[in-house]
């Protein structure tokens, strides 16, 4: 019977993935959708939560890294064990797209193991007067750049839940490939 | 049972910052300590923490969420600071707890607020009876002798019988 749990359990696949970007980005929000299906309103993340998904075949170990200056220094300890990133930027927040631009190079340049998926969340859509995806495209250049991973980027509401869904069937779906 | 200090910390926009101390007596090394210390990695609201700083320090503090009208909530933590360890931290813990809920009740947990009033909070230490004044027309009254109410001879002899019994 051991034997079989074994078996069984072996066929469970478990990664490890990091959600980063800026404070106030949006991330712990995203987290809470993801986990309960519901917007929840947030506070700060002092340092990281850690919370876990279930998908037939595939468990997700969450790590929600706060964005704030001072937690920036623990995020690559946890990157460096990661299988999967995931990068949230505050549409609605034009003036620190460049900070967010800085950071995001810095992890995917220093921090992260090579050909892992990553996927870019362009969070706050459900707010007016934000940054559309081609612009951010264009500002972050990441199809100018040649990136040595695979990466897709998608508008989200963590308020609405808009987009959350389409954006995690793609990062499961190559999470499993993987 | 009277602190050295006391201290308001808040999450700022590089991370945790000190907001005001107390009377402003502790070195900036031992408030650099505290403001890391006060809010463990993992905080949220409601947590209670208790840690010792130097050699001779201790502190208490009481972590809450403060309200935002614009933007999400944020987070912060109240302070109390010995020169020993031999306080309560229970009382602390006690006290904290009930201001924090009073201001909550009277939506008055803002950081500007917090700070005035943090010399009264210092004062109230060991009163019974804690009035704070957190606007011109709304004064919280907290009174401790309720939630410690003495016991009287006959109860107590009662209490004794029946430890002994059992």
């Amino acid at each position: 019977m051991s034997f079989l749990k074994t078996l069984f359990r072996s066929r469970t696949k478990q990664v490890n993935m990091t959600i980063c970007g800026l404070d106030k980005a949006g991330k712990t929000t995203i987290l809470n959708y993801l986990v309960r299906g519901e917007y929840y309103e947030t506070l700060p993340t002092m340092g990281v939560n850690r919370d876990t998904i279930d998908f037939p075949k595939l468990k997700i170990n969450i790590f929600d890294l706060g964005g704030q200056e001072d937690f920036r220094g623990l995020w690559n300890q946890i990157n460096e064990k990661s299988d999967a990133l995931v990068f949230v930027v505050d549409s609605s927040d034009q003036f620190r797209l460049q900070e967010s631009k800085e950071i995001f190079y810095n992890i995917v340049n220093t921090q992260i193991n090579e050909g892992i998926p990553v996927l870019i969340l362009l969070n706050k859509v459900d707010i007016d007067n934000r940054v559309s995806r081609a612009e951010f495209l264009e500002e972050f250049e990441l199809l100018q750049n040649e990136l040595p991973f695979s990466w897709a980027c998608y508008e989200t509401s963590a308020k609405t839940g808009s987009g959350i869904f389409d954006s995690f069937s793609w990062f499961i779906q190559t999470l499993k490939e993987v | 049972m009277k602190p050295t200090s006391m201290c308001l910390v808040q999450m700022g926009n590089k991370g945790l910052e000190l907001v005001k101390s107390y009377p402003d007596v502790l070195p900036q090394t031992i408030i650099d300590e505290i403001v890391v210390k006060s809010m463990p990695l993992g905080a949220k609201d409601g947590d209670f923490t208790s840690n010792v700083i130097s050699e001779d320090n201790a502190f208490s503090s009481y972590v809450f969420s403060i309200p935002s009208t614009f933007g999400r909530d944020n987070i912060g933590s109240l302070v109390a600071v010995f020169d020993n360890t031999n306080y309560s931290a229970n009382d602390v813990r006690k006290l904290f707890s009930i201001i924090i809920s009073e201001l909550r009740n009277n939506n008055a947990v803002d950081i500007t607020i917090l700070a005035e009033i943090l010399p009264t909070i210092f004062k109230s230490f060991g009163n019974k009876n804690v009035k704070i004044k957190i606007s011109s027309v709304v004064t919280v009254e907290i009174d401790f002798t309720d939630e410690e109410k003495p016991m009287d001879t006959k109860e107590k002899i009662a209490k004794s019988l029946s430890d002994d019994m059992w």
